[in-house]
């Protein structure tokens, strides 16, 4: 039998895409889901892009723009997890 | 007396700070770990005649060795002998807290006490936790707080004192896994004991982190071990993990929680979240596929209406302003030369770009508004599940949002996506994007051909736009080779933005139109007065720009534009607003423009302006992210697509009598 961290990690590769759509699969809370994908990104089975300043540093406009284009602020307020399958 | 150590442990957010504040007050230190860029506060407090120096570790969600914070926290758990170990959990998540809680207790710790923190939160979402029967079953004293408030914070340093000073004796409960993994961790258990490591380390958590392939405890085994007593280690696991057909670490990380699952039902009861309720079918409502798209495009449309409605007067009223600064300077300059640079040139040229800041920076205004809401993150999940079906990875969304702004950073954001594949077709279709520079042609031209409808005609090149990359998408990713892989977006909370912050960061994005008006478009403006103006000036057929149009005026020919439009297009290289300026200069006013063209030929203009070439930065971004050849190809894909869409959409045009 699965227990709810692999049955969470399992609904990413199946391609639910937000902590709502899995908790309504799965029957909980959008909270637990959250605290789920945590646990799973501190085992190394979820990866979260980070968009930091990098971007912005290497880019060839950074002087015209000041470094303060869409990119400094953090993507649309959309944080997105990446899932990584484990070797 | 010597100093008693009492460590702070907890996953971040917490409400670890509040609670390391209110204990230490204004008697902290904040360094480094050492050797690691990790920072590092410690404090002082005195209770009951004893004093405690306080350090707080970094906030983790586990104990695993895969972050610098946690092998940071870890390390010092096992090494740094703290008499007292203060574990933070949040009362609102119980479940994902005590999955550290567990941990902790895994490693042998027998000096906890549990701060049970923003209880006031929790029985404002109803959640019910009976405290005392909380300490009875996880072994260890439960001391609820809420820090903001300052409430339990003596209750917390009576329990320190009592564990720092042996009073309490405590019976930590630590997880039990099915019989399999119970037998393994035997196993390894007893090849470990009697060893020096055993000495050192609780044997159930090493056996247990050598099951989950731990790489620190690895290295542990192989100092004390040896290379041969790791290898015969590890070879057992390998077996294991053959019979179970997956990787340790997930099936103990998943009977733990599984355990906790079980642990919390013995003291707590969920309430159901009042507030969330809405919020959550407002999500459904915005991610639906169906009626998720109708609100975007209804959302969108009011964003244009908006950005024109405002937008428009504004830019008129520039625009009048900038032609009333040439007029009243035009007497002032007796060069010709001069004059003609300046009047017709520059302020011609620039000031018709500049006159459009106020519409780039209401659709920044209007961006950052649904940002800030929330709103962003539900359009990009919606967009997502297309963007797949066009064989784009869906993180692409993210770039794609950038290239509304500007497509040389969201080209270099492309970098985050982890393949190759995804990486080259994101970069491939971002250019067609419109960016903040196409949004003033594209406005110019619709305010100026077709004045009431122009927020109908602007959102029309955009969903030209879009069509165009998803059917670029599509193509291309049929070729290149490679596969993508899922993800999570999560939805963040919505909040009513602060007007404060939402002008700020329209100024900072839009400040580069500014910018680039003062430097790129100048230059631009200048030579193109020079090119129209030598050796004879525009109008006799003679002008270098006329010789430079005239070459490619034939294919022009086959979208109803003429050589103007080619100049134009020619330096809409160098930056997109460029066209706007060409033009101006060549015609000279607004309403020459609008008299020499048909509104079909200024809508075909500005389709092909915006679909047709990279600007030069972001060609430059796709050399510099992926190779000359990709950013050749897209190059001259875009000039074929533009053309295409261009003759497409002039006969069409024609074929419904609107030439
Ligand atoms: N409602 C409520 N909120 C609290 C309480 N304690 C802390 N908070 C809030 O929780 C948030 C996080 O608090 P911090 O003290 O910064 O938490 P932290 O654990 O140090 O966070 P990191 O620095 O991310 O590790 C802040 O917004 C606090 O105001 C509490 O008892 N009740």
């Amino acid at each position: 039998m699965m227990g709810k961290l692999e049955l969470v990690l399992e609904q990413i590769k199946r391609e639910k895409r937000t902590p709502l759509e899995i908790a309504e699969k799965l029957g909980t809370t959008v909270e637990e889901v959250e605290g789920i994908i945590e646990i799973l990104k501190s085992l190394g089975y979820v990866e979260e892009i980070r968009r930091g300043s990098s971007t912005c540093e290497t880019c060839p406009l950074k002087k015209i723009c000041g470094g303060k284009c869409f990119v400094s602020r953090n993507s649309g307020g959309v944080r997105i997890l990446k899932f990584r399958v484990k070797d | 007396m010597a100093m008693k150590v009492v460590a702070l442990a907890g996953n971040p957010n917490v409400g670890k700070t509040t609670i390391f504040n209110a204990l230490t007050g204004m008697r902290q230190h904040v360094g480094n770990w050492p050797g690691v860029t990790v920072e590092k506060k410690e404090g002082v407090f005195e209770h009951r005649g004893q004093r405690f120096l306080v350090v707080d570790l970094p906030g983790t969600y586990s104990l695993t060795a895969h972050s610098i914070d946690e092998l940071v926290a870890r390390n010092f758990l096992l090494n740094g002998n703290p008499d007292v170990v203060v574990n933070v959990v949040d009362a609102t998540s119980l479940l994902r807290n005590l999955y550290l809680t567990m941990e902790i207790f895994e490693m042998g710790l027998k000096n906890v006490v549990i701060a049970l923190n923003k209880i006031d939160l929790a029985e404002r979402k109803g959640i019910k936790i009976d405290v005392e029967r909380m300490a009875r079953v996880l072994g260890v004293p439960v001391v609820p707080l809420s820090a903001k408030e300052g409430k339990g914070l003596e209750v917390l340093k009576d329990r320190i004192w009592e564990v720092a000073n042996g009073l309490i004796r405590e019976n930590p409960i630590v997880p039990r896994y099915d019989p399999e993994v119970e037998r393994e961790i035997e196993h390894i258990s007893r090849v470990l004991e009697g060893t020096k490591l055993a000495a050192k380390y609780p044997l159930r958590w090493l056996a247990i982190k050598l099951l989950q392939r731990d790489a620190e405890v690895m290295k542990l085994v192989e100092r004390y071990l040896g290379r041969e007593g790791l290898e015969e280690v590890m070879t057992h696991i390998n077996e294991v993990e053959e019979r179970y057909g997956k990787a340790m670490d997930l099936v103990i990380a998943g009977q733990k929680y599984e355990f906790i699952d079980r642990l919390t039902h013995e003291f707590m009861s969920y309430g159901r979240p009042s507030g969330d309720a809405f919020t959550d079918q407002l999500d459904r409502l915005l991610i639906h596929p169906v009626y998720g798209f109708i609100a975007m495009a209804l959302v969108f449309y009011g964003v244009f209406k908006f950005v024109f409605a405002f937008g428009l007067p504004l830019q008129e009223w520039l625009s009048d302003a900038f032609t009333l600064l040439g007029n009243w300077l035009a007497p002032h300059i007796a060069n010709d030369v001069l004059r003609g640079l300046i009047v017709d040139g520059i302020i011609g040229g620039v000031g018709m770009v500049l006159s459009f800041f106020p519409l780039v920076f209401l659709l920044f205004l209007a961006l950052s508004f649904l940002e800030d809401l929330g709103y962003m993150a539900r359009v990009a999940v919606l967009m997502e599940g297309i963007l797949r079906k066009f064989g784009l990875p869906g993180k692409a969304i993210i770039p794609l949002i950038l290239g509304l702004g500007c497509n040389v950073p969201a080209v270099m954001s492309a970098r985050t996506l982890d393949n190759e594949k995804d990486r080259l077709v994101t970069m491939f279709v971002n250019p067609f994007i419109p960016c903040s520079a196409r949004l003033s042609v594209i406005s110019f031209m619709a305010a100026l051909f077709f004045g009431g409808k122009s927020a109908l005609i602007a959102a029309s090149i955009y969903v030209l736009a879009f069509a165009v990359a998803l059917a670029s998408a599509w193509l291309v990713s049929r070729f290149v080779p490679g596969e993508t892989t899922p993800f999570v977006i999560e939805l963040p909370e919505y909040l009513i933005p602060s007007g404060r912050s939402l002008l700020l960061h329209s100024w900072e994005r839009s400040k580069e139109f500014v910018q680039k008006a003062g430097t790129v478009i100048l230059l631009g403006a200048v030579i193109i007065w020079y090119l129209s103006n030598y050796p004879v000036p525009v109008g006799t057929g003679g002008s270098y720009a006329e010789r430079i149009g005239h070459f490619f005026e034939p294919y022009m020919r086959l979208m109803g534009l003429d050589w103007r439009a080619a100049v134009s297009l020619l330096f809409g290289i160098i930056a997109k607003e460029n066209v706007i300026s060409t033009l101006g200069v060549i015609y000279g006013s607004p309403e020459a423009i609008r008299n020499a063209m048909a509104p079909l030929q200024g809508y075909v203009l500005t389709a092909v302006t915006t679909l047709y070439i990279p600007c030069i930065a972001t060609i430059g971004a796709i050399k510099s992210e992926a190779n000359w050849k990709w950013a050749a190809f897209t190059t001259a894909y875009m000039v074929a697509v533009a053309s295409v869409v261009g003759i497409l959409i002039w006969h069409l045009g024609v074929a419904m009598g609107l030439g």
